[in-house]
């Protein structure tokens, strides 16, 4: 299949001046950090119709080699459950929301400028490959986040409404 | 919300919530909404398991490993977090049914059923420590959890209403306002129906082009 990148459009309500830094700042903090990736550190999809994410392969052998055991001496923290998306943290950090070149929308997913190997990475862990499974952690287009995640958005869309309605004095 | 019953058998540990319990809901919208509730339960569920905590009131954070069985799990999955997931089946099992009334029966079905009873001891047979992570009866969700089902459903009645141009001709003030807006919130507070109106992309435009968003 064509590639497409790691991110997915959030559109703001249509109301004059709700991006704002401060929504930008909260996304980041309130829906990114606090809901998504707390999800996903759970080992489960934050992409609606998505589950939990696939098990290591090598953990269903007897002999218990390949990812993650392989790995274990230099990560010692990496477990075998939750499948969780993490080892060093490299790419989930790049876990971002960006300004569009748009009053209306905004990005959340990888970091454009984000390294092109953790760029390939999350590509191969949101879409599969021959030797990951899909573990689906930003939503592919036609997918939506799941429900706790679009309440936050939303909520926060609300307390930005409030703001832009303060400065016009209402 | 209220559960109605709990079920603890080798085919289901589950329980049976009305989520509208005290809240008017036409029942020709309770079953569209019990499947978002159902599926925002199950999201804050496996995020509270994620952090050995239990989403139930009153339970707060998984008693720890025994020491033996903490060894055990270090050694075979790389730590020893009380957070329910060893090969991760009952974890993955955790889902829910709804019913056209809007009865939403949530927990664990089919083989894991028993390791889900062995946690929540909705059967009261378990000599497990108990990691309740289904409320049993008389129990609810906690209250971070149990306030955001009801904006949830304050939304989805929201959205659910058609609101035209020509209910709020008449509106000269706040008063009147949210006399209109309570045909569709009705058994809310006005603060509830505020946040649910400033949530509602299609509510916020339709009053600001008519003047009556301050209003709020």
């Amino acid at each position: 299949m064509s590639r497409v990148t790691v991110k997915s459009t959030i559109r703001v309500p249509d109301f004059t001046g709700v991006i704002d830094a401060k929504l930008m700042h909260d996304v980041q903090g309130s829906v990114i950090d606090n809901q998504i990736k707390k999800l996903i550190q759970a080992g489960t999809s934050p992409v609606r119709g998505h589950n939990r994410f696939p098990g290591y392969k090598a953990a269903a052998t007897k002999e218990k080699t390949g990812y993650p055991y392989n790995v274990r001496s230099e990560f010692p923290n990496k477990a075998i459950r939750p499948v969780n998306l993490f080892l060093s943290g490299d790419m989930l950090q790049e876990y971002v929301a960006y300004r569009a070149n748009s009053i209306k929308s905004f990005f959340m997913g990888i970091r454009p400028n984000a390294p092109e190997d953790v760029r390939k990475r999350a590509e191969g862990n949101n879409y599969g490959t021959e030797h990951v499974p899909m573990r689906r952690f930003i939503p592919a287009p036609g997918e939506t986040y799941k429900v706790s995640i679009v309440k936050a958005l939303r909520d926060l869309f609300a307390e930005a409404v409030q703001r832009t309605l303060k400065r016009r004095g209402g | 919300m209220k559960v109605l019953k709990t079920n603890a058998s080798s085919s289901k540990t589950t329980a049976e919530i009305d989520p509208f319990d005290g809240i008017s809901v036409p029942a020709s919208a309770r079953k569209q909404i019990a499947e978002v509730i159902g599926e925002f339960l199950v999201e804050q569920t496996q995020m509270k398991l994620g952090d050995s905590e239990s989403p139930v009131e009153g339970y707060g954070r998984f008693q720890d490993l025994s020491e033996a069985y903490a060894d055990h799990k270090k050694e075979e999955i790389g730590h020893d977090d009380p957070n329910l997931e060893f090969s991760g089946k009952m974890r993955d099992a955790l889902t829910f049914k709804t019913r056209a009334d809007g009865t939403i029966e949530i927990g664990v079905f089919g083989s894991q059923a028993t390791k889900a009873d062995g946690h929540n001891n909705l059967s009261g047979e378990s000599r497990l420590p108990t990691r309740r992570f289904i409320p049993g009866e008389g129990e609810s969700y906690d209250s971070e959890i149990t306030q955001q089902v009801e904006e949830l459903i304050a939304d989805m009645v929201g959205e659910q209403h058609e609101f035209e141009r020509d209910d709020f001709e008449d509106v000269e003030n706040k008063s009147g306002l949210y006399s209109v807006l309570t045909q569709a919130f009705d058994g809310f507070t006005r603060s509830e129906i505020r946040m649910a109106v400033l949530r509602n992309d299609k509510l916020v435009r339709m009053l600001d082009s008519l003047e009556l968003l301050e209003l709020l």
